[in-house]
């Protein structure tokens, strides 16, 4: 493609003319054609004249509390997603005590299963997490062998979306989310030493995956919306 | 800095209160701008609603080298207005009110000014045929598809894609003669 053929495509973009399929093959190729992107900014700064054609029109007084309401969601930021992990934590640990037992049920169910053989030799000095989305199939299982001084992850059902990483979180209360990685692709295994996590604990951890930009998060912190949560049990004896 | 861009830099930080007020400065603009691509207050209120999320979200990207922060913002409002219509909308519509108040408000604009005074924009816009002219400004204010288009000048899709990448071509060489 040429540098006219880009400026018209980047321009029927900015004007609003390409289909949605269109738009989104667009958006996908200025994603990695700088030129293509230099384009289409220099049509939206060309064209922003046109925006004062357009009167102000004042928004339905309810909107404003629609989009508050909206930006406290723990998807949408990760400020209030940390608040909102930080009370799951408070809650989890009281409803360990209950879903425990179902919890370790399943654990055991899946470790039971072939393609998990190594994992079925179960210690007393092994902990487990299932992390999936509300309850949903376990998209991730998570291994801590306290001997062996080990924490394994493996992607069971997860694919990250196309041009995006999913990134695992160890959380404790009252300390910053570490990362362990990024698990983008089903049969992906991590397998990190416990001494990489400083004052490793197993009360009170959540793991948590987000979906972050392709490569992980640029800013050491969860950035994207939460897509999995699990918290750390006993394994289940055997 | 101006007021827009300070409001940005403080939202990236997850200030609340200033992404109230960059709200109440920039949300009737967008809105404005939003209902007219839309044509349709129940999805512009949906639009304006995802977009200020995604500017809550994005508001770090900003880059004020790449755009003024109005343009910013009007273009993320836009993007999520014609993505809304093209996704959902299969019946071309005709011509309507909201198209001819674009037309009249370009020609107030223009009629009657000292060319050397108008904006560039404005004075490259003037000089193009009519047809083209009108192309590219119900496209970009009034949200008209090809199809639309089509129907409003009663020719084949063909032929108005060929008007906007003719009207965009020499929108350009007017804008930049260097080129």
């Amino acid at each position: 493609m040429n540098s006219e053929e880009k400026f018209a495509w980047a321009g029927e973009y900015v004007l609003g003319t390409l289909t949605y399929d269109e738009r989104q093959a667009f958006e996908r190729a200025s994603a990695s054609d700088a030129d293509l992107a230099a384009a289409r900014r220099y049509w939206e700064n060309q064209l922003a004249e046109l925006n004062d054609l357009t009167p102000p029109l004042a928004p339905p007084r309810a909107l404003w509390d629609r989009i508050s309401v909206s930006i406290a969601q723990p998807s949408s930021r990760n400020d209030e997603l940390l608040v909102s992990l930080k009370r799951r934590l408070a809650g989890w640990r009281t409803a360990a005590m209950v879903t425990g037992a179902l919890a370790a049920a399943m654990v055991a169910i899946l470790l039971a299963r072939p393609e998990f053989g190594p994992y079925l030799d179960q210690r007393n000095d092994r902990y487990v997490a299932v992390i999936d989305q509300d309850g949903d199939l376990p998209a991730l299982l998570v291994d801590v062998d306290l001997a062996a001084g080990t924490i394994s992850i493996r992607s069971v059902t997860a694919d990250a979306p196309e041009g995006r990483s999913h990134e695992l979180w160890y959380i404790v209360p009252g300390r910053d989310p570490l990362s362990l990685g990024l698990v983008d692709r089903v049969g992906m295994e991590i397998i990190a030493s416990l001494e990489e996590i400083p004052d490793f604990q197993t009360a009170d951890v959540v793991f948590a995956i987000s979906n972050e930009p392709l490569g992980g998060s640029p800013t050491g912190a969860p950035t994207g919306q939460i897509v999995y949560t699990g918290a750390l049990f006993p394994a289940p004896g055997r | 800095m101006d007021r827009l861009e300070a409001l940005l830099a403080s939202i990236a930080d997850g200030d609340r209160p200033a992404f109230r007020k960059l709200y109440d400065a920039a949300g009737p603009k967008l809105y404005g701008i939003v209902v007219r691509i839309c044509r349709d207050h129940g999805i512009a209120q949906d639009v304006l609603q995802d977009a200020f999320l995604k500017i809550w979200t994005k508001a770090a990207s900003y880059d004020a080298n790449q755009a003024r922060p109005i343009t910013w913002l009007v273009s993320i409002a836009r993007n999520t207005a014609i993505d809304a219509i093209r996704r959902s909308r299969e019946i071309p519509l005709g011509m309507d009110d909201e198209g001819r108040s674009v037309i009249d408000s370009f020609g107030q604009a223009t009629s009657g000014a000292d060319p050397a005074e108008l904006l560039a924009l404005r004075r490259c816009l003037d000089g193009l045929e009519r047809s083209q002219q009108e192309c590219l400004l119900l496209a970009y204010c009034a949200g008209h598809s090809r199809e639309e288009l089509a129907t409003r000048f009663s020719a084949p899709v063909g032929t108005i894609k060929t008007w906007l990448h003719r009207g965009l071509a020499r929108l350009r060489a007017c804008l930049d003669p260097a080129l």
